[in-house]
Formats: C-alpha cells, sequence, structure tokens
C-alpha cells in the first residue's frame, strides 16, 4: 500500500468521522476526588506493608538477597529477599517531572513513601518508593503489557506498556546500591520515564 | 446561519451562499487546505475553488452535514494541488504526518492491486470502530485534517508527548488490524 492510496481511502470516510473531529469537545475536567476513586483502573503500583497478603510458591528464591519479582496471576509481585538491614532509610524527591504535572498529595507507608500527581488530564501520576525492604512488597498490574528493559544511572529498570489506553505505564527500578525499589508511573514515553527516573535524588 | 438555509441560498442561486459559508465554515476550510500546502496563497485559491465546487454541486445535491461536505472538498482539492505541484517544497503538516503513516502501510508485499480506496475507507471505518472517541479524534485530526502535534494537543487537552505516543499505539494498531484484515501480508 502506498501514501496515495491511503490518502483517497481517508477521503472516502463516511461524514460521521469528520463531524466528530471537527466537533469534538475537549472533556471537563472532573475533581480530585472522581479520579482518586478511580484507582482500580489505572496501572498503579500498590504497595503491601509485610507478605501476609499474598501466597505464592518461594521454590524459586533460593538463596538470593536483594529485589526479586515474581508473577502471580496478573500481577507482578517485587519482594526482597534476605534481610536488609536499615537503620536510617533514606527518604526520596523527584528532581525533574514534566512541567504539566500537579502535586495533588504524598502519604507515607511501611518501608518508605507514595507521592501522588496530576496533570490536565487528570492522569493519577504516582511517584513511590521503598527504602526500608524489610517491610513492605509492591505489585504491578502487568496484564498484556509490553515491557522493556531499561537502565536507570546503571541500575536495571523495566518499563511497562499497558495495551489499555485508559491505564497508565509504570516504570520500576532497583537502586542496587541502597536496596531501594522506586515507581512512577503516568502516561509518558520512555525518554520521559528515563528522565524522571534519574531525577531521583535523596532529600535534603 | 444554519446549514439548511445557507443550502437554501445555494439552490435560490444567491451568491450570498457563497458569503455565509465563507463567514461560518471559511475558517476550518482554510486550516485543511494550509495543513496540506503550507502555503497561504495556495490554500486561499483551493478554498475558493472549493467553494466554486460546492456552488456546482448544490443544487441538485443537499448535502447534510454541510462542514464535512465542504471539508471534503477543500481537502480533495487541495491534496490534488499538493500532487501537481512537483516542485514544491514538501514540507507541510500534511507531508508530515502522511510520511509517519508510510512507516505503517509500508509492507514489502500487499494486495494494493486488488484494493480501492472505497475498500480501504471502510476498513478504516471498521478499525476507527475499534477506538475510543478520544484516540479516534486524535488519529483523524492528524491524518484527515493534517493537525499538528500542537493543534490537537490544544484541542484536546493533552500533552503533545501523549498525543505522539497514542498516535504511535494507534498506527501500529492499524497496522496490525490492515493485517488481520489481510490489506497487508
Amino acid at each position: 500500500m502506498n501514501a496515495q492510496l491511503f490518502t483517497d481511502a481517508m477521503s472516502e470516510l463516511n461524514d460521521k468521522y469528520v463531524m466528530e473531529a471537527v466537533s469534538y469537545q475537549r472533556k471537563s475536567k472532573p475533581h480530585f476526588s472522581t479520579w482518586l476513586s478511580k484507582v482500580a483502573c489505572v496501572f498503579l503500583a500498590v504497595l503491601l506493608t509485610g507478605s501476609a497478603v499474598l501466597t505464592f510458591s518461594v521454590e524459586a528464591r533460593a538463596a538470593f538477597f536483594g529485589w526479586v519479582r515474581e508473577q502471580y496471576e496478573n500481577f507482578y509481585v517485587y519482594f526482597f529477599e534476605g534481610d536488609a538491614s536499615v537503620t536510617d532509610p533514606a527518604k526520596y524527591e523527584l528532581g525533574w517531572m514534566p512541567e504539566n504535572c500537579v502535586f495533588v498529595t504524598s502519604y507515607e507507608t511501611a518501608g518508605g513513601e507514595v507521592y501522588i500527581y496530576t496533570d490536565e488530564r487528570d492522569t493519577l501520576i504516582q511517584f513511590s518508593y521503598i527504602s526500608d525492604p524489610n517491610n513492605e512488597n509492591t505489585y504491578v498490574e502487568h496484564n498484556g503489557a509490553q515491557e522493556i528493559k531499561v537502565t536507570v544511572n546503571d541500575h536495571p529498570a523495566e518499563i511497562f506498556i499497558s495495551p489499555d489506553e485508559d491505564k497508565t505505564d509504570g516504570i520500576v527500578w532497583t537502586d542496587l546500591d541502597t536496596n531501594t525499589l522506586f515507581f512512577i508511573s503516568g502516561h509518558f514515553d520512555q525518554e520521559t520515564f528515563i528522565r524522571m527516573a534519574e531525577s531521583v535524588k535523596e532529600k535534603e | 446561519m444554519e446549514d439548511e438555509r445557507i443550502i437554501e441560498l445555494f439552490f435560490a442561486r444567491s451568491e450570498q451562499a457563497i458569503r455565509e459559508l465563507d463567514s461560518k465554515y471559511g475558517k476550518v476550510c482554510y486550516s485543511i487546505s494550509y495543513n496540506i500546502l503550507n502555503n497561504n496563497l495556495d490554500a486561499e485559491e483551493c478554498v475558493n475553488d472549493a467553494y466554486l465546487g460546492t456552488w456546482n454541486a448544490i443544487p441538485p445535491q443537499k448535502p447534510n452535514p454541510l462542514l464535512a461536505f465542504v471539508c471534503k472538498i477543500v481537502r480533495n482539492i487541495s491534496i490534488m494541488r499538493h500532487r501537481t505541484n512537483t516542485a514544491m517544497k514538501r514540507n507541510s503538516s500534511f507531508d508530515v504526518a502522511i510520511s509517519e503513516i508510510e512507516q505503517c502501510i509500508a509492507a514489502p508485499e500487499t494486495v494494493e492491486e486488488s484494493l480501492e480506496a472505497k475498500s480501504l475507507a471502510r476498513i478504516i471505518e471498521r478499525f476507527l470502530d475499534t477506538l475510543t472517541e478520544e484516540n479516534r479524534v486524535i488519529f483523524m485530526r492528524r491524518y484527515w485534517f493534517s493537525d499538528s502535534y500542537a493543534d490537537i494537543s490544544k484541542l484536546t487537552g493533552f500533552t503533545e508527548k501523549n498525543i505522539s505516543v497514542r498516535l504511535t499505539r494507534i498506527r501500529n494498531s492499524l497496522r496490525n488490524y490492515l493485517v488481520k484484515e489481510g490489506v497487508l501480508l
């Protein structure tokens, strides 16, 4: 097929598609409370206190020290294998994010923190980390998501691209020096995800 | 003025019909043509040619919706001008949009010989029906209206990067759909 055939075919499309595009009005902006109530619909990492919530095979754990990923039904569980002695876990923050992102709220979890942002399309954007790995697991939904292996400041990372437009994408990586697990979700391209990830810095 | 009233003026062979048409839809018509031709003078000429085409078509035709009818004429005339003006520097928004889609539809083997534009249009329509309203609008604004990412961003409220990501996914989906439909082998 060539571009001319495609262009000619576009000229033959039914008027309703032209009218829909020409008369489109952007959706009105809902309140934060609306989208926050829809967290089940987004591609979201959920931090779980302890490891009692999930039961899955531990055969593969073997003698390993560090963050391990296991698949459980339609999500990945990230848990820390071994005993990490963390006396004073560090706190982190994003050093850069796209200028259209607006801070909404943040809260502490058993092993880290969660920051919630949004943008002009009310996308739920999340930055979270676990710096005290003995106290938390995290899981990431992966229903059909495309996985891309990348690096963040030379640390291994995975970007998840959701096939569902209504769900956000995400990047997960671990800082091997501090045994900290990080997660960012939102509608970003690969370059933006990595730039955000590489900007993460310890709070002063 | 209501579209029905403008069409009545066309039927009455009143030149006021052209003035009303231009007043109501001139801006969008010019935008479509300029996105394709990237030249003010050419765009104005094509829009005027489209008005003449509309004048000749109505009557006997009584288009509904009038806007889509006129937009199609503008687009077709502008694309014809674009194709005939081979010396034109190819840097319009239309060129950029088409180069994007060329990569999507390129295939070593196709059934192009037996495929007509109308048949392909029906397949693209079925594909469009699988998209969300927002993605369908983004696709149409990019590949029918030849809007820039900035224009689509302004219309939809998404960031330009978000538009770029969505269009990449839509093109990939379209390619898969065309393969599934046997258009691309």
